[in-house]
C-alpha cells in the first residue's frame, strides 16, 4: 500500500523486478526472490521490506519460507548463525572477500534474471505468434462456420422438398439484397470521401487565412505589432480565465444540484436550507439599513438634499409646465386660423352661394306653381261646385225637417212603432230557427234515402240469389225425385269406393310392411350407433359443451342487457336529432324575424 | 312379350308415398300419356308395382317429367318385400317436354318392382306412363 | 255430392341462421303452437327435425312442414350441410340485437340456394322484437336486406309468441300454390 509504484511496477512484468531491488535496495544480502502471489495486496508488504530503509516500520508477521528476515537495517540481520565461524578482523581483504562474493552472487542473479528476460521475451514472440495463430484458426473457424450454416440450411431444404424455385428466388433475393447493402455502402464512402475533402479544403482555408494574419502582423509597424502581440497575450489570458471560471462554475453547478438532491432527501437539510434563507434575507435587511443609516447622514444634510431635490424637482415642474403651455397656445393660435380661414372661406362665398340658392329655389317653385295653375284652378272650381250643392241639399233638408217636426208622432204612435219593431224582430228570430231546423231536417233526410238505395241494392242481389236457388232447388227436386237414378248413382259410386278401399288397403298393408321393414332397420342402426363407443363419447362430449354454451349465453345476455343499460349512444343519437330540429326552429324564426 | 304393367294386365300400384285424389297413381298404369301421377313434394319419393304373378322383364320404358334420379328395384317375394336393386340411373333434364327413358334388362324375373325416384330438377315430379315389356313366367309347384 | 279428398302436401323447410338468434325456440314454439318456449339456451347438435301441418285458408288441404332445425355454430357448418338435401323452403333467422346475424343471413341463404340447386321459397325472419332497448337492426335495414336477397321479411318474437306462425303460414301458401302451378303446367305439356 506503500509503495503503489513498485508493486505496481512489479504487477506490470516479470523484468521490472530486478531495476526495482537493484534501485532500492542498498546491498541486499541474497536476492530477493519472488515472493509467492505476486501482485496481491496481501503480499505487497514484503516488497516493503525492500524498500527504502526506515519507510516502513512494521515488520510484516506474514513470512513465507522463502523470504529472508530482515531487519529496518536491510537484510542479513540473523544470519548469522549460516555463514559459519565469522572472521573478526574486519580489514580491507575480508571486505574485499565479501565484495567478491557478493559480486558473484550478483553476478549469477544478473545472469539468471538475464536468461528469465530472454525467457520472457521469447514468451512474448511466442506469444504473439500464437496469438496471431489464434486469430487465423479463428477465422477459419467462422470459415467452417459459415459452411456450416450453408450445408445445414441446403440440408433443411433437401429435407422439405423445396423447390429449387425457392432456393433459387432466395438466393436471388439475398443477392440483391447484398447489392442494396453494397451500393449503400459505396454511397456512404463517397460521402465519407467527399466529407474528408471539404475538410481538407477548410482547414486549407483556415491555415491560410493564418497565413494571411501573420503577413499582417509582420506587415504592421512595431508598434502596433506589440500592441498587437499585447492584446494577443490579453485575450490568452482572458481565455484561459474564462475556461478556468466555466470550470469553476461548472463544478459549482454540479455541487449545488448535489445539494439540492441531497437536500430533497432530507427534512432536517430542508430545515436548514431554510433558516438559512431567512439568515440571509435577514443579513441583507440589515446590511441595507446600516448601508441607509451610513449614507443618512445628519438630519440636516438630509433636508438640505431633500431640498435640492425638491428644488430640482420643481424646476422640472416649471419647465414642463411652460412647456405644455406654449404647446396649448400652439394649438388655440393654429385652431383660430382655421376658423378664420373656413369663416372667410365662407363669406367669400357663402354670401353668393346661399343668394344663388335662394333664387333658384325661387324660381323652382314659380315654375311648378305656373305649370299646375290650371290643374289645380280646375279642382278648387269643381270643389266649390260640390260645397255648394251640399250646402243647397243640406239646406232644403234643413228646411224639410222643420217642416216635418210639426208632424212628428205623438208618444203613443213611438210605442206603437217600437211594439212593431220588437214584434217584427222576434218573427225573424222564429223564422231563423225554423230555417236551420229545416236544414238538419233535410240532411238526416238524405242520409235515410241513401240507405235506402242500398238497402234496396241488397234486396235485389238476395232476390236474385234466392231465385238462382229456387232454381237448383227445383232441379234437385227433379233429381232427388229421380230414385232410381239416385240408387243406380249411389251403387256406381259405392262400387268406386270399395274398389278404392281395397286398393287402398292394400297400399297400406305394404306401406305397413315396409315400415316395419325400415323402422326394424332403424332400430337396428340405433342400437348399433349406441352401443359404438365413440359415439357415446361424443354424446358427453356434445352434452359437455352444450352445457358450457348455455353458461356462454346466459353470461352473454347478462353483459348485453347490462352494457344496454349504461349505452349512451341511443341518448347520443336522439340527443343530436333534438339539437338539429331546435337549430332548424330558431333558423326559421330568425329568418322570418328578419324579413319582418 | 306384353305390356305388364297395366292395369288391365292385373298390376297394381301397392305402395305410393304421394297421392293426389286428383292425379292418383293408377294414371301411371293406364297407359295413357294425359293422365299423370304427381308427387305432393319432398324426396325420395317411391312407388311399388305388384304383378299378377311372377313376370320375366326385358324392357321398362318411363315417361315422366323433372325427375333426376332414378333406382329400379325388384323382388321376386310373394310380399313386396326384400328388394334387390336392378338399375340406378341419373335422368337428363327436359324443360319443355316429358322424359322419356328405356331401361333395358336380360332375364330379370320380378314380382313387385319399386321404383325410387331419389331427386328430382323441380320440387314437384310427375310420372305419365310406365310400360313393361316382359312374359309371363310358369311357376313351379 | 262427393267430398274431395283433402290434398296433403310435405314440404322439406331448413330453418337456417347463426348460432344464438333463436332458431330453435322459432321452431319449438310454432310445433307447440305456442305454449312452449325454451327459456334455458340449449345448443342445438347438428339438426333437429319437427313435423307441423299447416292449413291451406279456404280449402281442405294442407301442407306438412318438415322442420329441419339446423345448427348455427360454424362447427356444424358441414354436417348441417349434407342434411340440407333438395329442400323445398327455407326460412333464414336473424337477432334484431345483433347486426353480424343480419349480414350473415346473406351467406346462409347462398348456402341452402347452393344446396338446393333450384329457386326455394324464402323469407327472412328477424326474431327478438322483444329486445328494443337492444335492438340494432332496424325494420328498414332488414327491409332492405331481404329486398336484397329477394324474400319476403317477417318480424317476430318467439318469447312473446307474436307473429310466429305468420312466416310458416307464408311458406306454406307459396308452396301450394306452386304445387297448383304445377300441376296446372303438366296438364298443360300433356294436352
Amino acid at each position: 500500500m506503500n509503495r503503489p509504484p513498485s508493486g505496481g511496477g512489479r504487477r506490470a512484468t516479470t523484468g521490472a523486478r530486478p531495476s526495482s531491488s537493484l534501485r532500492q535496495g542498498a546491498p541486499p544480502g541474497t536476492a530477493m526472490r519472488m515472493p509467492q502471489g505476486t501482485g496481491a495486496p496481501g503480499t505487497a508488504r514484503p516488497g516493503t521490506r525492500g524498500g527504502v530503509p526506515g519507510g516502513v516500520g512494521v515488520l510484516d508477521a506474514k513470512l513465507s519460507v522463502t523470504d529472508r528476515p530482515t531487519t529496518q537495517q536491510g537484510l542479513g540481520g540473523m544470519r548469522t548463525g549460516k555463514k559459519g565461524p565469522q572472521r573478526v578482523v574486519m580489514d580491507k581483504s575480508y571486505f574485499i572477500g565479501m565484495l567478491r562474493t557478493k559480486l558473484n552472487e550478483l553476478q549469477a542473479e544478473n545472469n539468471s534474471l538475464q536468461r528469465g528476460i530472454e525467457q520472457a521475451n521469447e514468451e512474448n514472440n511466442s506469444y504473439l505468434s500464437y496469438e496471431k495463430r489464434a486469430e487465423s484458426l479463428a477465422n477459419e473457424v467462422k470459415e467452417q462456420q459459415g459452411q456450416l450454416g450453408d450445408y445445414n440450411t441446403l440440408v433443411d431444404k433437401l429435407n422439405t422438398d423445396t423447390a429449387m424455385e425457392e432456393v433459387l428466388e432466395d438466393h436471388n433475393q439475398l443477392k440483391a439484397q447484398n447489392d442494396v447493402e453494397a451500393k449503400n455502402i459505396d454511397k456512404i464512402f463517397t460521402q465519407r470521401q467527399e466529407i474528408e475533402q471539404n475538410i481538407h479544403q477548410v482547414e486549407q482555408e483556415i491555415q491560410q487565412c493564418r497565413r494571411m494574419a501573420d503577413t499582417l502582423v509582420d506587415d504592421m509597424n512595431p508598434q502596433m505589432r506589440q500592441k498587437y502581440m499585447s492584446l494577443k497575450q490579453t485575450n490568452e489570458s482572458l481565455a484561459r480565465e474564462l475556461e478556468a471560471r466555466q470550470q469553476e462554475l461548472d463544478s459549482l453547478n454540479t455541487k449545488k444540484e448535489n445539494l439540492e438532491d441531497d437536500l430533497s432527501t432530507s427534512q432536517v437539510k430542508q430545515e436548514a436550507v431554510r433558516l438559512y434563507e431567512q439568515l440571509h434575507e435577514l443579513e441583507e435587511k440589515k446590511a441595507q439599513l446600516i448601508a441607509e443609516d451610513q449614507s443618512r447622514g445628519t438630519p440636516t444634510e438630509e433636508r438640505e438634499r431633500l431640498l435640492k431635490q425638491v428644488k430640482e424637482d420643481n424646476q422640472e415642474i416649471a419647465s414642463m409646465d411652460r412647456q405644455i403651455q406654449e404647446y396649448r397656445d400652439q394649438i388655440t393660435t393654429l385652431q383660430d386660423e382655421i376658423r378664420q380661414l373656413d369663416l372667410d372661406l365662407e363669406e367669400h362665398q357663402g354670401e353668393k352661394n346661399m343668394k344663388y340658392k335662394e333664387l333658384k329655389k325661387r324660381e323652382e317653385t314659380m315654375t311648378e306653381f305656373l305649370e299646375g295653375y290650371e290643374d289645380t284652378k280646375l279642382q278648387e272650381l269643381e270643389h266649390k261646385g260640390n260645397l255648394e250643392e251640399n250646402i243647397v241639399a243640406i239646406l232644403s233638408h234643413m228646411s224639410r225637417n222643420l217642416g216635418r217636426t210639426k208632424h212628428m208622432p205623438n208618444p203613443q204612435e213611438l210605442a206603437r212603432m217600437q211594439d212593431d219593431l220588437s214584434f217584427k224582430q222576434t218573427e225573424m228570430h222564429k223564422s231563423e230557427a225554423t230555417a236551420s231546423s229545416l236544414a238538419g231536417e233535410s240532411a238526416r233526410l238524405q242520409m235515410d234515402l241513401q240507405k235506402v238505395e242500398q238497402l234496396e241494392s241488397k234486396i235485389t242481389t238476395e232476390l236474385e240469389t234466392l231465385k238462382a236457388k229456387i232454381s237448383t232447388m227445383n232441379q234437385e227436386l227433379e233429381d232427388y225425385s229421380d230414385l232410381n237414378k239416385l240408387r243406380g248413382e249411389s251403387d256406381k259410386r259405392k262400387q268406386k269406393l270399395q274398389e278404392e278401399k281395397v286398393t287402398l288397403t292394400t297400399r297400406r298393408d305394404t306401406f305397413k310392411k315396409a315400415v316395419q321393414e325400415l323402422s326394424a332397420h332403424y332400430e337396428a342402426t340405433k342400437t348399433q350407433l349406441n352401443e359404438n363407443e365413440t359415439y357415446a363419447q361424443l354424446g358427453n362430449l356434445e352434452r359437455k359443451w352444450q352445457h358450457h354454451e348455455q353458461n356462454n349465453f346466459v353470461m352473454k345476455e347478462f353483459i348485453a342487457a347490462k352494457s344496454m343499460e349504461s349505452d349512451y349512444r341511443p341518448l347520443v343519437a336522439a340527443v343530436k336529432t333534438q339539437i338539429n330540429e331546435y337549430n332548424k326552429l330558431v333558423q326559421e324564426s330568425l329568418a322570418r324575424g328578419v324579413q319582418r | 312379350m306384353f305390356d305388364v304393367a297395366l292395369s288391365g294386365a292385373g298390376a297394381k300400384v301397392v305402395l305410393t308415398t304421394s297421392s293426389d285424389e286428383n292425379y292418383p297413381p293408377e294414371n301411371m298404369l293406364d297407359g295413357k300419356a294425359e293422365s299423370f301421377w304427381i308427387s305432393t313434394g319432398m324426396f325420395p319419393q317411391e312407388f311399388v308395382i305388384s304383378f299378377a304373378g311372377m313376370m320375366n322383364v326385358s324392357k321398362i320404358k318411363l315417361s315422366c317429367f323433372h325427375v333426376r334420379g332414378l333406382s329400379i328395384q325388384r323382388s321376386v317375394q310373394k310380399e313386396p318385400l326384400d328388394f334387390e336393386v336392378i338399375d340406378e340411373r341419373e335422368l337428363t333434364p327436359s324443360d319443355a317436354s316429358l322424359q322419356l327413358e328405356e331401361f333395358k334388362f336380360d332375364e330379370t324375373t320380378a314380382r313387385h318392382m319399386k321404383f325410387i325416384i331419389k331427386s328430382g330438377f323441380d320440387h314437384f315430379v310427375s310420372v305419365h306412363k310406365l310400360n313393361i315389356d316382359g312374359t309371363a313366367v310358369r311357376e313351379a309347384e | 255430392m262427393p267430398v274431395a279428398m283433402p290434398v296433403v302436401l310435405r314440404a322439406k323447410c331448413v330453418v337456417v341462421g347463426d348460432s344464438t338468434v333463436g332458431k330453435s325456440a322459432l321452431t319449438q314454439v310454432f310445433h307447440s303452437d305456442g305454449t312452449h318456449f325454451p327459456k334455458a339456451y340449449s345448443m342445438t347438435i347438428g339438426v333437429e327435425l319437427c313435423v307441423k301441418s299447416v292449413n291451406i285458408p279456404e280449402t281442405s288441404n294442407s301442407v306438412e312442414l318438415y322442420i329441419y332445425d339446423s345448427a348455427g355454430k360454424e362447427m356444424f357448418s358441414d354436417h348441417v350441410q349434407q342434411m340440407w338435401d333438395s329442400p323445398s323452403l327455407a326460412v333464414v333467422v336473424c337477432d334484431l340485437a345483433n347486426e353480424k346475424s343480419l349480414s350473415s343471413c346473406v351467406k346462409w341463404l347462398e348456402r341452402v340456394k347452393a344446396k338446393a340447386g333450384r329457386d326455394i321459397h324464402a323469407v327472412l325472419v328477424g326474431n327478438k322484437t322483444d329486445l328494443d332497448t337492444r335492438r340494432v337492426v332496424t325494420a328498414e335495414m332488414a327491409q332492405k336486406a331481404a329486398a336484397g336477397m329477394e324474400v319476403v321479411y317477417f318480424e317476430c318474437s318467439a318469447k312473446e309468441r307474436e307473429n310466429v306462425e305468420a312466416p310458416f303460414y307464408f311458406l306454406a301458401n307459396a308452396f301450394y300454390k306452386q304445387y297448383q302451378e304445377k300441376v296446372a303446367m303438366t296438364e298443360s305439356l300433356c294436352e
